[in-house]
């Protein structure tokens, strides 16, 4: 006699037709007997109908296109891949590549991270902008423009330089590296030269008169030459001043380290 | 045993235009196997868009072990369908452990389902929509047997090899499949669809 635990757990071997003659014949005396296990068995024969009859779900219609297209992603080496990131961030693939390149990146984690780091470091990099003016630098800055401007105009040297320069436009003569000291000793050498050759020629019994004249000559070199060396004391002065105000620009940190007395 | 040769050594030449890189040998594994794994796909996953990610990831694994092939343990359809079916059922054991979003359509089929629970039942037999509610009826099944189901009563296979295929005694195959089938009927049966 069988109960319906029983029955129900060899429902499957029924119908797959898997069980022995006896047990066949007990499933069946079960079977005529208990309505409960008879709708039972009737709702698995129907459920194994349905499924029997399940029809195929049909695809997208680019299925197989997408396959194509990750199968050729997949034939793609990571090598060449690495070749075209460079190409790819300039948007200079062409389209074959780039659709080669995207098909790779999608079935390729190893190459996607590459790109992701890549794309990554690309977006830090653009976003590093100017670091901040240190305070008081613009104010400082002006002062000190000012304050040079200031003492440049006093200078004699500089009104000179200015003069020089306006002859210097309308005549391109003396080499410009000349130094303005050097050149002042030539024009004077040159002025006596020709002072002596001129009298020389012209005057009588001049080597008695020329003598003083010439030592005069000489005493005003000495004079100018005197005079240059003082220009260029004063350049070197300016020169300090220029320099000073350029260590001004010089990071704090810098300027710290500087003060440090040294061990 | 001529056609067998023949279809044995036709196999071979497909695999090997395949691995020499021909992209129109792949083409024409795709346009023959695509449909049968991604509906293989879509039994297991019960969501279009989800059948169609696992049936991309069964031709990558395909691509990446055609290799492994070997003609004279049997023809390229049965060797394919292996792979297929150990990955879609990999896949589904691996969402089975991690509960995510169900799937979409069975959802949608399940509203469908209630908003017409008034009407006659054979309505929606007559659209077309049978295929859909069986899957729905699968999807609630606890995945050990709904495995056993689906590989047996939709895709035909022996208790011999599901055993294999799931590394699990005959014996458990057959209790699972029993089970399996008394549950979905329960279902089916809840959902008027019987």
């Amino acid at each position: 006699m069988m109960d319906c635990r029983q029955f129900e757990h060899l429902i499957s071997e029924y119908l797959d037709g898997t069980l022995s003659e006896e047990q066949a014949e007990t499933f069946v005396a079960h079977l005529f007997s208990c309505a409960a296990c008879r709708a039972l068995l009737d709702d698995v024969q129907a459920a194994l109908e349905l499924c029997r009859g399940v029809e195929e779900v049909e695809p997208s219609p680019d299925l197989n296109e997408r396959l194509r297209y990750v199968l050729r992603g997949a034939a793609m080496s990571c090598d060449a891949f690495g070749e075209l990131i460079p190409n790819y961030f300039d948007g200079v693939l062409t389209a074959d590549e780039y659709h080669l390149f995207e098909a790779h990146a999608r079935v390729c984690s190893n190459c996607r991270q590459a790109l992701e780091d890549v794309t990554a470091v690309l977006r830090l990099l653009s976003e590093v902008g100017p670091v901040a003016l240190p305070e008081g630098l613009n104010e400082r800055l002006l002062t000190a423009v000012r304050s040079a401007d200031r003492d440049l105009r006093r200078s004699w040297l500089w009104q000179l330089r200015r003069r020089l320069r306006a002859w210097r436009l309308g005549w391109s003569g003396p080499p410009r590296s000349l130094p303005l000291p050097q050149w002042a000793m030539a024009v004077v050498l040159c002025a006596a030269t020709f002072g002596l050759v001129f009298l020389n020629l012209s005057g009588e019994g001049g080597e008695v008169s020329i003598r003083p004249s010439i030592a005069r000559l000489f005493d005003r070199a000495a004079e100018v030459r005197a005079e240059g060396e003082r220009m260029v004391e004063h350049l070197e002065q300016w020169r300090a001043q220029v320099s000073a105000f350029l260590r001004s620009f010089r990071p704090d940190r810098e300027r710290s380290e500087e003060k440090r007395p040294s061990p | 045993m001529g056609a067998r040769a023949a279809l044995v050594s036709s196999d071979a030449q497909l695999v090997r235009r395949c691995l020499a890189g021909e992209e129109a040998a792949w083409e024409e594994i795709v346009r023959q196997y695509s449909r049968r794994i991604y509906n293989l796909a879509y039994r297991f996953t019960g969501n279009r868009a989800a059948a169609e990610d696992l049936t991309q990831e069964v031709f990558l694994r395909l691509y990446r072990t055609l290799e492994q092939y070997d003609p004279r343990e049997g023809d390229l359809a049965n060797w394919l369908m292996r792979v297929a079916r150990n990955l879609i059922i990999d896949d589904y054991r691996r969402r089975a452990r991690t509960p995510t979003e169900a799937g979409e359509d069975l959802v949608d089929h399940e509203y469908h389902l209630r908003a017409d629970e008034r009407g006659d039942p054979h309505v929606l037999v007559e659209r077309r929509e049978l295929s859909e509610l069986i899957h729905a009826a699968l999807a609630k099944l606890s995945p050990e047997l709904r495995t056993c189901v689906i590989l047996r009563d939709l895709e035909g296979l022996s208790y011999q090899e599901i055993a294999e295929l799931l590394c699990i005694p005959e014996g458990t195959v057959k209790s699972r499949i029993n089970r399996g089938r008394l549950e979905l009927a329960r279902v089916l049966r809840r959902m008027r669809v019987i």
